[in-house]
């Protein structure tokens, strides 16, 4: 009789076309927050969603771990600036465009020579 | 105009991080890791002896999983579970008169891989059998001291004879159980299909081998949101165990009500038919109530015929709950009764206090 009834219930509710909800045990490990994994709950060991050398997804819960993700992506930034000044130089060069550059270049040592000498 | 190698290497910058966000492969991949602390002490008095007991809470044991998927293309997951146990004490291990069990190992919980698409999900390797947990729903918040599973805590402290003609061992949910709740054939090596959700319903179906035997299971769960954070869990299922010479058939169900202001109500029950003469039948019953951080629940459970023809075993139990954020803190009370025909026996009762820590 009471399987009957649980299975009549079920037959009924599940035709009214209600909504439904995602029913998690509380006896597995839970939802939410870790003491060590932080507001995720979990240790990302991988995820292709999430930009390389992004401190967000490098970062654990602790402060110093924050510091040497964004170390890493400062350093990575630096990186690729400094391949793509490599690659402008190589095509630069000749040009008015690098000719101004040197000038500039040379300008900068004359003011840091200017300021030496005002010490 | 002019470009400033300044404003080169910015531009630089800002192209290379556009290439990076832009390179990861055309799917989807994440992996992680999580895990759980439980520990808890146990005041355990079998009416002969009486001990603290230092304890790993079985009703959620401490664990860590490793889990991981890849999106491989727009309906189509693939995945695996990869989770394991490491218990001292378990707490359906230990007795007053057993109060350090063996020495702690790894054991297995799950190690599946699965695809899952818009036509449901097939899951392959050692986990959760298709209707395990069929009889614990249970919305009521207090699961980790007390739910339909009352063998998880002290299941192993038997009942001791007072009078009456020597009977063999009783204990309270594991071994010579007379209060299991008969939750089918929880986890093993299988093979096991889910539906697609039909409306709340769900159907799985399982096939695999359990110690050497075939195991066959099939359940139904009904999950239901029926708004102002009232919600309704059921499940009804059946197993079968090809047992010789005669199989042990399973069937049982439960159903777990929450109302919007915090008053639930859980039933459970299972029937098993096995080698024995008369069926085993279990049923259990709680009340509780959730606000905020806190829950507590008071719930009773009985087991009928599971040792000996007329043998009635019965729970009592309370319960608390407070849960901020990872950690969770519990304690609970539960007195058990046992007769038998031409038998009678001592009272238990079982105090524990603990925690859970999920890192």
């Amino acid at each position: 009789m009471k399987r009957l009834i649980l299975g009549l219930t079920l037959a009924m509710l599940g035709g009214c076309g209600a909504k439904s909800f995602d029913y998690r045990s509380a006896n597995e490990i839970p939802e939410g927050p870790g003491l060590f994994s932080g507001e995720k709950g979990a240790f990302v060991l991988y995820d292709s969603k999430q930009p390389r050398g992004d401190p967000e997804r490098d970062a654990g819960s602790s402060p110093v771990e924050k510091a040497r993700a964004a170390k890493f992506a400062e350093d990575q930034a630096e990186f690729d600036a400094y391949r793509e000044y490599l690659r402008w130089k190589d095509s630069a060069t000749g040009t008015a465009e690098y000719r101004d550059f040197q000038d500039w270049k040379e300008w900068k040592a004359y003011r840091k020579w200017k300021e030496s000498q005002a010490k | 105009m002019l470009k400033h190698p300044f404003t080169v290497s910015r531009t630089g910058v800002a192209v290379g991080a556009a290439l990076l966000v832009a390179a990861p492969a055309a799917s989807a991949l994440e992996a992680k890791i999580s895990g759980q602390v439980n520990r808890a002490i146990m005041s355990a008095d079998d009416g002969v002896n009486s001990e603290l007991l230092f304890v790993d809470n079985d009703t959620s044991s401490t664990r860590f999983r490793f889990t991981g998927f890849e999106q491989v293309t727009d309906d189509l997951e693939a995945g695996l579970t990869w989770e394991v146990e490491f218990q001292s004490n378990p707490s359906d291990v230990v007795t007053p008169t057993n109060r350090d069990a063996a020495s702690p190992s790894f054991d297995e919980r799950k190690m599946e891989l699965y695809l899952r698409g818009n036509w449901g999900k097939a899951t392959l390797g050692q986990g959760d059998g298709a209707a395990n947990g069929g009889i614990e729903l249970d919305l009521s918040g207090t699961s980790l001291i007390n739910y339909a599973g009352n063998g998880d805590i002290g299941g192993s402290i038997a009942f001791n004879q007072s009078s009456g003609a020597a009977v063999g061992a009783r204990q309270i949910g594991r071994g010579s159980a007379v209060l299991s709740q008969q939750d089918f054939e929880s986890r093993y090596d299988r093979i096991r299909y889910d539906s697609p959700a039909l409306g709340p319903i769900t159907i799985a179906v399982s096939q695999g081998t359990k110690s050497d035997v075939d195991a066959t299971e099939i359940a139904a769960r009904l999950n239901l949101d029926l708004g102002g954070g009232s919600k309704l869990a059921a499940a009804l299922g059946t197993s079968d165990l090809d047992t010789a010479p005669v199989s042990k058939e399973t069937t049982g169900g439960s159903v777990s009500w929450l109302h919007g202001s915090g008053l639930n109500l859980t039933f459970a029950f299972s029937t098993v038919d096995d080698a024995a003469p008369q069926d085993k039948d279990f049923q259990y019953f709680k009340v509780g109530y959730k606000t905020g951080m806190h829950a507590v629940a008071l719930d009773f459970a009985q087991g009928d015929d599971q040792q000996a023809v007329g043998g009635e075993g019965e729970m009592v139990g309370l319960g608390y709950v407070y849960t901020h954020k990872m950690l969770e803190l519990y304690a609970g009370w539960k007195t058990y009764e046992y007769k038998e025909p031409g038998a009678t026996f001592r009272d238990i009762d079982i105090v524990t206090v603990g925690g859970r820590v999920k890192f």
